[in-house]
């Protein structure tokens, strides 16, 4: 081993230095002719900005574009700085592109995780017209104004401005990616997995844990975001049990994909902890192919239950903010390393290595020993001395206690200039450089339910603190356990915990042999000799300067400098910059590192796209469609569907010649009128209830009485909310002595079963009462109309009489219909005509509107759809979901005297508050225009004649219009105050949203038959 | 009078009813089983018990489990509540049957034609339904012979494991059935392959 002050004295760096050609060879980046871990037996084509290139299989992106020479790859986001590649990982802050084009045109997608596949398209983003020469890299010249806090100061004045001028600027100027604006022609899907133990990532400690509980025959998932399995081992040169890394990594892989109890998931980012053990993650099935094979998602969603979880995400290499520090050819030195062993790719024809710890040498030593040129290693450290352990470096120049001030190369790195322990200057023609500022624990997972990471002065790092997540425990690097050996020793030893814990007896592991170098550092956060701008969020073009600056305005809480600065937002999260930008705060202001601590750790840990979390649920897709039975004959039928909720319905059924809805619904509801009507009403909520209290139980749910509801007779029932108001109406027919059938309206069927259930679960568990849905069991229909009878006549076997005297309005019973098929016949009129409903077990609702039709073509029977069924019940008065809208008592729809004092129901006693009754409460109420060919309009507010229309004078509105045929002019329900005492009094309808203004007289609510004497018929 | 007599038809497939396969994974519907709900009256648990017993030879299965004699096989569906399953020829039938097996001891209501009865089968199986069912369905965990209600793609479902291995059966709303398909073609294309 040879001292390292005696290698800079061996050879002057001056001297050496003195002999160089000033600038950097023409190909600063390049591809080794052997090593790594890619297939050069094997080309892969792509291209970049429209550029050929090749690449092999094992390539990122990144690599490849580095092994071709290119080593600038985008524009940053504000100040448009060139910039390449910063990392070889997902926290890569520099190197996003626009992936593929066309639909699948992919913005901000970092190079540095994108696998390398044939045919690969991709384009540098946030600049015009070109890369090489963006104009908009004129903003950089003005940074000194475009300073943190730029646009809150600048663009304040007028404020009208700001969203139609200044926004649309800046969103111009300061961009990243473009979407393509196309529908994504990819699918996405959800999964669902559970497991004993959930690895989280495949380095040394996730494997060894994988490994140690997969053994033990607990259900084991490991998931890592790499391509590859292996983690750092794959960037490394270490030697795992005697096994180059990568290979032993192979080998575990191998075992574990021989486990039936074991899954991997390669191409999979945890990227949240959730309640009770849910972790969320995401897989990239075909990011890596040019299109998803047939009936593949892009991407896969996970939602992993786990008893118990392993994190061992491993760590981030920290920079270290210098002048100018974000040429391209500055990479970390981690990933520098990354590049020439995993990827075979030297990133700098002549290399030199900033570090602050002993990390930073192995990129000195890696390099040599591929026959690489390292100019000098800078180490700020004064003691600076070769690391034990590494070889080669006898011959590397050593500036101990140095520090790198300033770097040159306007499209990428030619030169730096750097101080030693004595301040004196020197130049390093280089076009590489290597940046160790330490390592930053991936704890992110551990903060998801709230942990703040503990500082460690030792390790120079946040650690993950005490309260983790439940179940889960940390391992190697994440957990500061930097060392191979100390990786897999505790991954040996947290996945032996983890299957313990989950019920299975685990031999003791017995990690392998591997290298176990102690964590030298001495954190370095920037060099504060450099002039120029030292860079720290690379992403958001935040400095050192934003960071004093946002400290002078008086920012100095480390999420007041986030939003004031933008540091640590958009892809990357601030992963390599939010530890040194708040170092950097705390000595601003004096504090130590923990007491000024860290912003908030939220999911998702790397980008998540928004279609993964949609998955299926797009387009017609994104809710289910409920069809009644009679679907298929309305489609048939020619019928315009409408959606109520989930069910599609028919809306009305157009004939040929009809060219406006309202010729087609107005056929409809004179027929209904005039002759006979079918409807399809399956949609209404039917609840079966049965026990020996069910009648005591619908006399306190129903507001009206329902204790003497004979046997075969059917009732209707307003139903209250227990603060009064209506919740919803329907009917009850009563099948047995101890047998219900309720119907509630289409929109309130689920809301109501679940209050029944409610009632009979928590409020009167003593009853003796049994709930079930039935509403998809039978295919219910309402035959209305004067010749309804007749129709049914032909349907209901003859053995059952239904003339008016043995079935008159209100009978319900079980009967037979086309030859024995068991149906329910309820007499029931929402239409105010002579009607009935008829059920049969929904796998005859085809067969059954079919044979109605059949048998009503001798009656003139006409399908009619919700329009008409609209128009019927406005024309008999009958309120609906527009006056059932949940502000509305009994007592304003005209149903006051229905809510019994004879007996306790919900919402009775609320429904007697003074506020619900006071003197001049809403009323429903007809309405008709005194100009008769006027229409009218739901929503329009009744005003006074003669009062101006403001909402002083507002005295009610509109709930319900239709064009009643029957009458040839509009007609309106409506609340109105005391409605009821008005009738025959005239007032506006008016209407400021669609500029109505209409003259009304208030009449009947009961347009139609207002005796009911149609419906008795 | 003219004959109108009505023809059944089944909730995805009208009158035949459907079959479908992928490499590893088939989807079948199952038209010729009756179903109704059986609930306990109030107080009356152990009559129902001893009713089944005397009856079909079984005991009504506890939360999550089914249990089946002469013909019937009981899923639990709720607290003293079971849909009861059995061969269509019992129809007229199944609702009739347990009324006058159980008398005034239990509600029996219909539900035969309420649910689309899907049959699925294959090793593919369970990845398959990895996709859609957020229950963990591992043998260790979801034992043959257990039933369970939840949700698929927001639609409701009756899930159960048949066999001792890969045949499970899922009654999902006859009016969505056809949602809930498209769905389960969706998934099984994603794991076994587009056809």
């Amino acid at each position: 081993m040879t001292a390292p002050d005696r290698i800079v004295a061996k050879e002057g760096i001056a001297a050496r230095e003195a002999a160089r050609p000033a600038g950097a060879a023409a190909a600063a980046s390049c591809r080794r002719r052997e090593g790594g871990l890619i297939d050069r037996s094997r080309s892969l084509s792509f291209s970049f900005d429209g550029k050929a290139f090749a690449g092999h299989p094992g390539d990122t992106l990144a690599s490849a574009l580095l092994a071709n020479g290119v080593r600038l790859l985008g524009r940053s986001f504000k100040y448009h700085r060139p910039r390449g590649v910063l990392t070889a990982g997902s926290e890569e802050p520099n190197a996003l592109v626009e992936l593929r084009g066309g639909a699948r045109r992919e913005p901000n997608t970092r190079a540095t995780v994108v696998e390398l596949y044939d045919g690969l398209e991709a384009a540098s983003q946030n600049r015009w017209p070109s890369l090489r020469f963006d104009l908009a890299g004129a903003g950089d010249l003005l940074s000194p104004l475009l300073t943190a806090g730029f646009y809150y100061k600048t663009f304040m004045w007028p404020a009208a401005f700001w969203e139609k001028v200044y926004e649309p600027l800046i969103r111009r100027a300061a961009g990243l990616g473009r979407l393509s604006g196309a529908p994504d022609p990819d699918s996405y899907e959800k999964s669902y997995a559970f497991c004993d133990v959930l690895v989280i990532g495949a380095g040394p400690a996730g494997l060894m844990a994988a490994l140690t509980a997969g053994r033990a025959g607990a259900r084991v998932i490991l998931a890592d975001e790499d391509f590859r399995v292996g983690g750092r081992l794959l960037a490394e040169t270490h030697e795992v049990g005697g096994r180059p890394g990568p290979l032993w990594a192979d080998d575990v892989l191998a075992e574990l994909a021989g486990l039936d109890n074991v899954r991997c998931l390669p191409r999979t980012t945890v990227y949240g902890v959730y309640d009770g053990g849910t972790y969320g993650a995401l897989e990239r099935v075909a990011d890596h192919l040019p299109v998803p094979p047939p009936g593949r998602p892009r991407q896969r969603l996970w939602k992993i239950v786990a008893r118990r979880a392993v994190l061992a995400a491993g760590a981030t290499e920290r920079p270290i903010a210098f002048g100018d520090n974000d040429r391209p050819g500055i990479l970390l030195a981690g990933a520098q390393r990354s590049y020439l062993n995993r990827f075979g790719v030297l990133t700098g024809s002549r290399t030199a290595v900033f570090t602050c710890s002993d990390d930073g040498w192995r990129s000195a030593a890696d390099l040599v020993r591929a026959g690489a040129e390292v100019a000098a290693v800078i180490d700020t450290r004064p003691d600076a001395r070769c690391p034990d352990g590494l070889t080669g470096l006898e011959d590397v120049a050593l500036i101990a206690g140095g520090r790198v001030v300033e770097t040159r190369g306007r499209l990428g790195l030619t030169s730096i200039d750097c101080l030693d322990r004595d301040g004196r200057r020197r130049s390093l023609a280089v076009d590489g450089l290597a940046v160790s500022g330490g390592w930053n624990p991936a704890l992110h997972l551990t903060c998801h339910q709230g942990a703040r990471p503990v500082w460690r002065d030792d390790l120079a790092t946040f650690l993950p603190a005490d309260d983790l997540p439940p179940g889960l425990a940390v391992a190697g690097a994440a957990a500061g356990g930097f060392s191979t050996a100390a990786a897999l020793a505790q991954g040996a030893e947290r996945g032996a915990a983890a299957a313990e814990a989950a019920g299975h007896a685990v031999r003791k592991p017995e990690p392998p042999e591997a290298e176990d170098g102690p964590v030298a550092v001495t954190p370095f956060w920037h060099v504060k000799e450099s002039r120029a701008r030292a860079w720290l969020d690379f992403q958001n073009d935040v400095t050192v300067k934003d960071v004093a600056l946002a400290h002078r305005e008086g920012f100095r809480s480390v999420e007041h400098l986030k939003r004031y600065t933008t540091l640590g937002m958009a892809t990357d999260q601030g992963k390599t910059a939010n530890v040194q930008a708040l170092a950097i705060m705390a000595e601003l202001t004096g504090k130590s590192i923990p007491e000024t601590g860290t912003t908030v750790f939220r999911p998702p840990y790397t980008p998540v796209a928004i279609s993964a979390f949609a998955g299926r649920s797009r387009g017609k897709d994104f809710r289910p469609v409920r069809k009644t039975p009679s679907h298929d004959w309305a489609v048939e039928q020619g019928a315009v569907f409408v959606e109520t909720g989930a069910w599609l319905r028919a809306q009305w059924f157009p004939r040929p010649g009809e060219t406006h809805w309202r010729q087609s619904v107005d056929r409809e509801v004179l027929a209904v009128r005039n002759a006979v009507g079918v409807c399809d009403v399956t949609t209404l909520g039917k609840i079966d209830i049965q026990g020996a209290d069910a009648g005591a139980f619908l006399n306190r749910v129903y507001a009206n009485g329902f204790a003497k509801l004979p046997l075969g007779k059917v009732r209707y029932g307003l139903m209250l909310r227990e603060d009064g108001f209506v919740m919803d109406d329907g009917t009850t027919a009563r099948l047995g002595e101890a047998h219900y059938v309720m119907t509630t309206t289409t929109a309130k069927a689920v809301p109501v079963f679940r209050h029944l259930e409610f009632c009979r679960q928590v409020l009167w568990p003593g009853l003796d009462l049994q709930l079930i849905s039935t509403t998809e069991q039978w295919a219910q229909f309402a035959v209305a109309g004067p010749r309804a009878r007749d129709l049914l006549r032909e349907i209901v076997d003859p053995d059952h009489d239904i003339s008016n005297q043995a079935f008159p309005y209100m009978a319900c019973g079980e009967v037979t219909v086309c030859g024995g098929t068991r149906a329910r016949l309820f007499r029931l009129s929402f239409s105010g005509e002579l009607a009935y409903e008829v059920a049969v077990p929904a796998r005859y609702g085809d067969a059954m509107i079919r044979a109605l039709m059949a048998a009503g073509a001798a009656f003139e029977v006409t399908p009619y759809g919700t329009e008409a069924l609209g128009v019927l019940r406005i024309e008999k008065g009958h309120p609906a979901g527009n006056e059932l809208n949940g502000q509305t008592t009994a007592a304003n729809l005209g149903m006051g005297r229905m809510v019994s004092k004879k007996k306790d129901c919900i919402g009775n006693v609320l429904s007697e508050r003074p506020g619900l009754n006071a003197p001049d409460d809403l009323r429903l109420v007809g309405f008709v225009p005194l100009d008769r060919r006027a229409q009218l309009t739901a929503g329009a507010h009744f005003i006074a004649l003669g009062r101006a229309a403001v909402a002083a004078e507002d005295q009610g509105y509109m709930t319900s219009v239709a064009h009643s045929p029957n009458l040839g002019h509009s007609i309106g329900l409506g609340l109105i105050q005391r409605g009821g005492e008005r009738i025959g009094e005239k007032v506006r309808a008016v209407d400021l949203v669609r500029g109505a203004d209409v003259e009304v007289e208030i009449v009947s609510p009961h347009f139609i038959d207002p005796e009911g004497e149609r419906l008795r018929a | 009078m003219p004959d109108f007599t009505l023809a059944a038809r089944s909730p995805l497939a009208g009158a035949a009813a459907l079959a479908e396969s992928w490499p590893g994974f088939a989807v079948s519907e199952v038209t010729d089983l009756a179903l109704a709900s059986l609930a306990t009256r109030r107080g009356r648990e152990t009559e129902v018990r001893n009713r089944a017993k005397a009856r079909f030879d079984l005991e009504p299965p506890p939360p999550g489990r089914t249990a089946s004699g002469d013909g019937m096989t009981f899923l639990w569906t709720g607290h003293e509540q079971w849909f009861v399953e059995a061969q269509e020829s019992a129809l007229g039938g199944l609702e009739a049957l347990l009324r006058e097996t159980f008398e005034d001891s239990a509600a029996v209501t219909d539900q035969s034609d309420a649910w689309a009865n899907l049959r699925l089968e294959g090793p593919a199986t369970r990845a398959v339904l990895e996709k859609l069912c957020p229950l963990d369905l591992h043998p260790g965990a979801f034992p043959p012979g257990a039933t369970a209600r939840t949700t698929m793609e927001h639609l409701s479902a009756i899930i159960t494991l048949r066999d001792d291995r890969w045949r499970f059966s899922i009654l999902t709303p006859r009016s969505s059935a056809g949602s809930f398909l498209h769905h389960l073609h969706q998934a099984a294309d994603s794991a076994c392959g587009a056809t």
